[in-house]
């Protein structure tokens, strides 16, 4: 790589979002790289844990960074990239959630309980056979957060994901989500509380996360 | 303070917006009531497990996935521009086939129901029929020169003498001329009259070109006949009359 597209992509990196997006519409591609750097991690945990699945969520990332370039013309300054870039992940879980729901279920009748439901019951699944006070490692930690994300109500999942996973401020998820401010800090308010009763056993069985 | 509350302000709290004054009471409370101080460090600690979850790291072939998904967008794209301009030009083809066929069937619809005198009913009385005068030597011979100033008389040659229309009989003439008798519920003669038949468009076509070959042989006659008179005139012809 030659002196100046170094020194150009160094300048680039000392960007906003907002500016590369710019760049973005000026036709510079290197510019949607740095952003697919900058944002990668963010929205695969994102979505990771909103759907539960490594695979198809690093594929919902890849698609919404496409969609983003595709549709970067759309694009205003006025809006943060980043609530732009999660509205749009947002999107396509919601339409596979729905492209899913129409297409016929078998797999849940193993997963239902008595009631038919598989949220919000104390987890079970995992056990990481720990010792009280042993500790565990980062995959098992991973795995027990997982499965507890996923055994609280969709309804209340995106916001909660994207509160206390991305750290987003309210008025950022009620701008990605389309929900009111008041409905977002219940739905996440309501989804802790459902965290909080999952992960209550093993926090009780004194393991050391 | 209710249990309620200090619910709604354990949140806050955790959220690191709760007003001073709030602390203070939620403090408070919480001393006083085991279940909402059990709540808050239950909820404090659960928090702070999902605040811990360890980042999921992409692949290493995420950018280059994503640059080989635009890049079939891209060509997809392309595609769809490139089968666009085929079906418009196709649509094109189609829509001046269509045109050209519609013309043809409102002229000919029209043909018919012009012939068939539903349209147009011509008021023209079908004795009137015309003489056509005789043609003679003299009469040509009567035509005088250019270099005549007699306004009235004047004809110049190429003139024709005064002919009519050609008409056969009163069954005859086309497009409802003379000759045409019929009635709007009149019977839509038979196909093969409507384009054979003494009515039709083809008959007249024979007929005007027959008629153009007619008057340029005519033509050609007057003229030879007049250069033939001039030159008796003179008396440098060398046929005798």
């Amino acid at each position: 790589m030659d002196p100046d597209s170094l020194k150009e992509r160094a300048r680039l990196r000392s960007l906003t979002d907002e500016e590369l997006m710019l760049e973005v519409q000026r036709g510079s591609n290197v510019s949607f790289d740095i952003l697919v750097d900058r944002y990668k991690v963010r929205l695969l945990n994102y979505l990771f844990r909103l759907i539960g699945d490594r695979d198809e969520a690093e594929e919902i990332a890849q698609e919404a960074f496409v969609k983003a370039f595709i549709h970067s013309g759309k694009y205003k300054t006025i809006a943060k990239f980043s609530t732009w870039l999660y509205t749009i992940a947002t999107n396509l879980v919601r339409n596979r959630i729905r492209a899913k729901s129409r297409a016929p279920q078998f797999l849940h009748l193993w997963d239902r309980g008595k009631d038919g439901s598989t949220e919000s019951k104390p987890i079970d699944l995992v056990d990481p056979g720990k010792e009280p006070d042993e500790e565990i490692n980062d995959l098992e930690l991973s795995m027990i957060i997982n499965q507890a994300i996923q055994r609280i109500p969709a309804k209340y999942r995106m916001s909660f994901v994207l509160r206390e996973i991305n750290q987003l401020s309210y008025e950022e998820i009620a701008a990605v989500t389309g929900l009111k401010l008041g409905t977002v800090r219940s739905r996440i308010n309501r989804a802790r509380n459902y965290f909080r009763k999952i992960v209550e056993p093993l926090l009780e069985r004194g393991i050391d996360f | 303070m209710k249990c309620r509350r200090a619910k709604q302000l354990v949140f806050d709290f955790l959220d690191g917006t709760l007003a001073e004054s709030d602390r203070v009471n939620l403090e408070k409370h919480l001393n006083e009531c085991s279940t909402c101080e059990t709540f808050t460090s239950q909820m404090a600690r659960s928090l702070d497990l999902v605040h811990r979850a360890p980042l999921e790291a992409p692949s290493e072939n995420f950018n280059w996935n994503v640059r080989l998904q635009l890049a079939r967008e891209r060509n997809a794209f392309h595609d769809a521009i490139a089968a666009q301009k085929e079906v418009f030009k196709s649509w094109n083809m189609h829509f001046a086939l269509s045109a050209v066929a519609t013309f043809a069937l409102i002229l000919a619809s029209g043909y018919l129901l012009w012939t068939s005198g539903i349209i147009l009913k011509p008021d023209v009385p079908a004795e009137v029929t015309y003489q056509r005068p005789a043609t003679t030597i003299q009469n040509l011979a009567s035509v005088p020169n250019e270099t005549s100033t007699d306004e009235s008389t004047t004809r110049y040659r190429g003139d024709l003498p005064d002919m009519q229309w050609p008409v056969s009989s009163g069954e005859s003439g086309f497009l409802g001329r003379p000759g045409y008798r019929g009635a709007i519920n009149e019977e839509v003669p038979p196909l093969s009259t409507i384009i054979m038949g003494p009515d039709s468009l083809v008959p007249f076509i024979m007929k005007s070109y027959y008629m153009q070959f007619r008057v340029r042989s005519l033509q050609q006659q007057v003229e030879q006949l007049q250069s033939y008179l001039r030159e008796c005139e003179s008396g440098t012809s060398s046929v005798k009359p």
